[in-house]
């Protein structure tokens, strides 16, 4: 009788699954290991391309000897081991909450920051455009001092009504160029992320995202009301999305981050972690504990801080 | 009204032929006030009495009181005894009295939800009470949806919206959740079955999002007539409901009548058309200045009893001839609302209604009530009847059964009607297959933890753990976390209606939208060549364009309207699983439940006569469900017709009591199955029970668990029945069939065969041979039997012949 219950409450479920696949993106055929099955080691050669920085770029940032895969990310194939392993932050405890923090100078992560840095720098103090016409919102962060400019991208379990897990900062600090990212290791942590956020960004007084004003910022407001917590976001924020709509028009196919990256500056992510797998990729962390995958969702969250910068640079150095 | 002179000079007319056949008399009641032991702020007291309210009922004095104490409520009264200000008042007191607060208002439906929003903006305003409301719907335009969030203090809205719109988004609405007192379920006796099993999930939903915000807000909930008001309220609320009865509400007089149409042919198998008897009783009402409702079975016979009122006061006074109007679903939201304020201000004198005029939408008392058919249910009869009645005024009742056996068994045993309890409302928030969709959901919503799950039923937590399974869900920390994709409350309807849409439109008049039919309804009422009523005028359907959605109708003067014929068949797909169920085989599995509108007929308007015939070409409507057939063996058959009874009547009428039978083991309303008798997937005849849902909710599995249960059950209610020859509680089926006809015109039928039934569940069921009632039956005819009544006496007998003698002399 059970038995027979739960059999058809699987059909039940299937139907669902059906009918929201026909409401929303198709699930996306999976070929890895079997998600209760023994995690396969990644074979030589595949599946990660290059860790250290993803990209795939003319500007040779590959370490020698691997070649770039041009595979398409598939879940369970990374390296397992635990987040302390994968991505060595720390944990923050405060008040009974904790989550975990992976607070990096950004040259550790992206060796070119050496040459980047301070071109942004030099961009802020000096821009060749004065942030005039479409370039006008990003005149304030020629106005402000580069330590109180935070960019921030988050990372969520879905597109609304979910919780993210993940929020990455960027800022210069003791003139460093730091990536600060805050993470929930499971589901309750993430009000702890939401409450240290809080505190962190009353430092700023520029917030720079990209699709912010549409997602991340509602997002997080959404989060905070949901925990009922409180939140006050920086001064002004400057949503790179709309600058780049305005200014590149339609010299690129779309305006994504990554279109950007390939068509202005130049390059292409390898083995990157696409942004429709990423919530499956959490929750199958949360699950099982192994931060093979999510180590690098956290790197592709910050390729995509890194990519936001540079395209600062470009736009008010009138290269965009 | 004045009743008696009414029905002296109705009576005394030519058309009257011994119409009325019982009169049941309800007697007046007074009114009975309480007083508040706390007074109400001045500034409600002055918006009240502005509105003529000055003292309060003992039932509205004893909920607000309960309310103000915290006390969840479930309000019963009649109709019209003032049910709204039992919430109405605590509510607008607290909004006085506290500026944060906030309620939120449940309507079934969103013409239900503006009607109630119009009651509160007259106490709102420069010299009244000042609080925002609103109905937040599927019209809602996005600019005012996101002031209503903020502002709106009272909100009035309807489950689905809830279920769909709110409570998957509720940070946005955090304010108003962390600041909710009040909440108020109207007309909770339409949440039951199937959709009242999703509408109590999404209200166990709901208060997991007040508790999450802070909030635990007090319940009030009211209800039509019911068998069982508190435990409904109960568990549909999840909160223990105090019952609220005892009516204080002044009622007049009320004369109930059952007017049977005259028979007009020597074997009295034919009868005067019910409808044109309900016209002409309409007509003479109007002329009379008497404000009448008339309620029907469908939306066609509304259209054409409108029709035939209209003519007749078009003979008789012209003017009022535009004084009558048709009330039904299909009309655009704008004509429902100009009819309703005609109504209530007194300009309409007569409205033809389906049951959409049944909820409590406000359009006045009306003197008088016409029931045109039995409407399925003596709750609904009721509450039919309980639109007549102005305060303390006289009012009349009358009910015109239709020439169906069904109708006529009422006509015949009035004591069968006025003795018998209002129906049960049955739900199961439990049921395993709408519980899936409902955590699925909550889990979206807020973590689920375990003690939650475990409160919300037995196979929740087994249900949970699948869904972790299945990778929907991550246990941690105690608690179920959501990591499906997508929006799990857009996979699940709360209703369990097609929710097709069709257009009708006018292409000699631009275009125009005249109304909206179901999909249902659709391939039987505007197929092409179908004349479509609309306002009681005709119009020609010229083409449906099914994948569109479309049916294109023009304005064309016939005298005749069309009834299309359904067949229905079911036909079996997979079997998956049978038993030899003592003698019989028993079989579960997935079935298929075809319609097919195959042809139409054309009624002439007034004579009913068949003018003619057309065919409909129209794909067939399917119903892919699980079902359970019972194939009895052959014998049995033979042993039926071995009686000289028809063995196929006496497994419909078996099939009609499994329906009403099943729904109490399997915790279903009878709507929600289907039963029928079809031999086309079997070697012979099988009676076929199925879930009237797609893909099934597990009621004919259950049911195939328990057959021998049932079974029992269903020979114990037809032994038990105290009727004859069969009646609408055994094996004449109490659900009228295809609710879009019209039963003047259609076929007369007849109530299954109760003693062919009881010969072959004593056979089925192994026991002694059941020797059956000689037939009384002449070959498709049903006999009916003379009233009974006390034998004159003997002296008596010989005056009135002798007086009948001399009366003939004369004349």
């Amino acid at each position: 009788m059970i038995d027979r219950r739960r059999h058809n409450l699987r059909s039940d479920l299937e139907a669902l699954k059906k009918k929201a696949e026909g409401v929303f993106e198709p699930r996306k055929h999976r070929s890895g290991a079997p998600p209760d099955g023994p995690r396969q080691p990644a074979a030589p050669g595949t599946g990660v391309g290059d860790e250290a920085t993803g990209w795939d770029t003319p500007a040779g940032m590959k370490k020698p000897g691997r070649a770039p895969l041009h595979q398409p990310f598939v879940p369970g194939r990374r390296p397992p081991g635990t987040l302390d392993d994968l991505v060595t932050g720390e944990e923050v405890a405060a008040g009974g909450e904790s989550f975990y923090r992976v607070l990096k100078e950004a040259e550790l992560v992206w060796e070119r920051t050496a040459t980047f840095f301070p071109e942004y720098l030099e961009a802020l103090s000096n821009p060749f455009t004065p942030g005039e016409g479409v370039l006008r919102p990003l005149r304030i962060l020629t106005e402000t001092v580069p330590e109180e400019i935070c960019y921030l991208d988050i990372e969520t379990t879905g597109l609304r009504m979910c919780p993210l897990f993940l929020v990455g900062l960027m800022y210069p600090s003791g003139g460093k160029l730091v990536i600060d990212q805050l993470m929930a290791r499971d589901y309750t942590e993430e009000a702890a992320v939401l409450r240290f956020l809080g505190g962190v960004l009353t430092r700023f007084t520029v917030l720079v995202t990209f699709n912010g004003l549409t997602f991340d910022i509602p997002f997080i407001m959404d989060r905070i009301k949901y925990s009922g917590l409180e939140l006050s976001l920086p001064a002004h924020h400057v949503d790179l999305l709309t600058v780049a709509r305005r200014t590149i028009g339609d010299r690129t196919p779309n305006h994504r981050l990554q279109t950007l990256e390939r068509f202005v500056l130049n390059r292409k992510r390898i083995g990157d972690v696409p942004g429709s797998e990423i919530p499956g990729v959490y929750h199958e962390f949360v699950r099982t504990g192994d931060a093979g995958d999510i180590a690098g969702v956290i790197h592709h969250n910050r390729l995509d801080l890194v990519s936001m910068l540079q395209l600062v640079t470009l736009f008010l150095s009138g290269r965009g | 009204m004045d009743v008696s002179k009414f029905l002296k000079k109705v009576t005394a007319e030519d058309f009257y032929h011994g119409q009325v056949v019982h009169k049941h008399a309800i007697p007046v009641r007074g009114a009975r006030y309480g007083e508040l032991t706390e007074p109400l702020p001045a500034e409600l007291v002055r918006v009240l009495e502005r509105d003529g309210i000055e003292k309060l009922y003992v039932h509205q004095v004893e909920a607000v009181s309960a309310l103000r104490k915290g006390r969840d409520v479930v309000i019963v009264t009649s109709t019209a005894s003032g049910k709204t200000l039992c919430y109405n008042i605590p509510v607008l007191e607290r909004l006085a009295v506290d500026g944060e607060s906030r309620a939120l208002y449940l309507y079934p439906t969103k013409a239900l939800a503006q009607d109630q929003l119009r009651v509160l903006k007259r106490y709102s305003g420069p010299d009244g009470l000042s609080f925002e409301a609103g109905t937040y719907d599927g019209d809602t335009p996005t600019s005012l949806r996101r002031k209503l969030r903020g502002e709106a203090r009272i909100l009035l809205t309807n489950p689905d919206m809830l279920h769909s719109g709110i409570l998957p988004n509720h940070s946005k609405w955090a304010g108003f959740f962390s600041r909710l007192n009040f909440v108020v379920v109207d007309e909770i006796h339409t949440y039951r079955g199937i959709f009242g099993s999703h509408v109590a999930n999404a209200m166990m939903r709901l208060q997991r999002i007040c508790e999450h915000y802070g909030s635990r807000p007090v319940f009030a909930a009211s209800s039509a007539t019911i068998a069982n008001p508190g435990e409904h309220a109960g568990k549909l609320l999840g909160r223990k409901m105090k019952v609220i009865k005892r009516d204080g509400a002044p009622r007049g007089r009320k004369q109930f009548l059952f007017w049977n149409p005259p028979t007009i042919d020597v074997g009295d198998m034919e009868r005067r058309s019910s409808n044109i008897e309900a016209a002409d009783l309409v007509t003479r009402l109007v002329l009379d200045d008497v404000q009448t409702i008339a309620f029907v079975r469908a939306r066609v016979v509304s259209e054409v009893i409108t029709r035939y009122t209209r003519d007749g006061l078009g003979e008789r006074r012209a003017r009022l001839r535009d004084t009558v109007y048709p009330y039904r679903g299909g009309y655009l939201p704008g004509e429902r609302r100009e009819i309703e304020r005609k109504l209530f201000e007194g300009e309409l004198k007569g409205v033809i209604s389906t049951n959409a005029l049944e909820l409590g939408i406000d359009v006045g008392a009306l003197q008088a009530s016409i029931i045109v058919g039995y409407p399925g249910s003596i709750a609904s009869a009721w509450q039919q009847a309980g639109r007549a009645g102005r305060g303390s005024e006289e009012a009349l009742i009358i009910f015109i059964p239709y020439n169906t056996p069904l109708d006529q068994y009422l006509a015949r045993n009035p004591d069968y009607f006025f003795g018998r309890n209002p129906e049960n409302a049955i739900i199961d928030p439990g049921n395993p297959h709408i519980l899936l969709g409902h955590i699925r959901a909550a889990a979206f919503e807020l973590p689920l933890g375990a003690k939650e799950v475990e409160a919300m039923g037995e196979y929740a937590p087994a249900i949970a753990e699948l869904l972790e399974e299945e990778r929907e869900l991550n246990y941690v920390k105690g608690r179920w976390y959501w990591r499906g994709r997508g929006y799990p409350s857009a996979d699940v309807s709360l209703r369990n209606i097609s929710p097709d849409i069709y257009t009708i439109i006018d292409e000699k008049e631009d275009n125009t939208v005249i109304g909206t039919i179901d999909g249902a309804s659709a391939f039987q009422q505007v197929h092409p060549q179908a004349i479509y009523l609309h306002e009681a005028e005709t119009y020609f359907v010229r083409d449906l364009d099914v994948d569109k959605k479309i049916a294109f109708v023009e304005k064309t003067n016939v005298d005749y309207y069309t009834q299309s014929i359904t067949e229905t068949q079911v036909k079996v797909d997979r079997e998956e699983k049978s038993i030899d169920w003592r003698i019989s085989r028993l079989a579960f599995g997935d079935v298929s439940v075809t319609d097919l509108t195959f042809m139409f007929r054309k009624i002439k308007f007034g004579s009913r006569d068949s003018i003619g015939y057309g065919k409909c070409d129209l794909p067939p409507q399917v119903l892919e469900t699980q079902g359970l057939w019972i194939v009895p063996p052959a014998g049995v058959l033979a042993l039926v017709r071995n009686w000289g009874r028809v063995p196929g009547e006496g497994l419909l009428g078996l099939s009609s009591v499994l329906r009403e039978v099943v729904p109490l083991f399997v915790m279903c309303e009878p709507l929600d199955i289907g039963t029928t008798v079809n031999s086309r997937s079997t070697w012979g005849p099988a009676i076929y029970l199925y879930d009237k849902y797609p893909g099934g909710l597990g009621f004919s599995l259950k049911a195939y668990d328990l057959v021998e249960e049932i079974m029992q059950a269903a020979l114990e209610l037809i032994t038990s029945c105290a009727c004859k020859r069969g009646c609408p509680s055994c094996v004449g089926s109490p659900i009228p069939p295809f609710s879009q006809l019209d039963a003047d015109v259609g076929g007369r039928g007849m109530i299954p065969d109760k003693e062919a039934a009881l010969v072959i569940l004593h056979h089925l069921l192994g026991m002694e041979p059941y020797t059956p009632l000689p037939s009384e039956r002449k070959s498709g005819e049903e006999e009916i039997e003379r009233p009974k009544g006390k034998p004159l006496p003997a002296e008596l007998e010989v005056k009135l012949r002798e007086g009948l003698r001399k009366k003939r002399g004369r004349s």
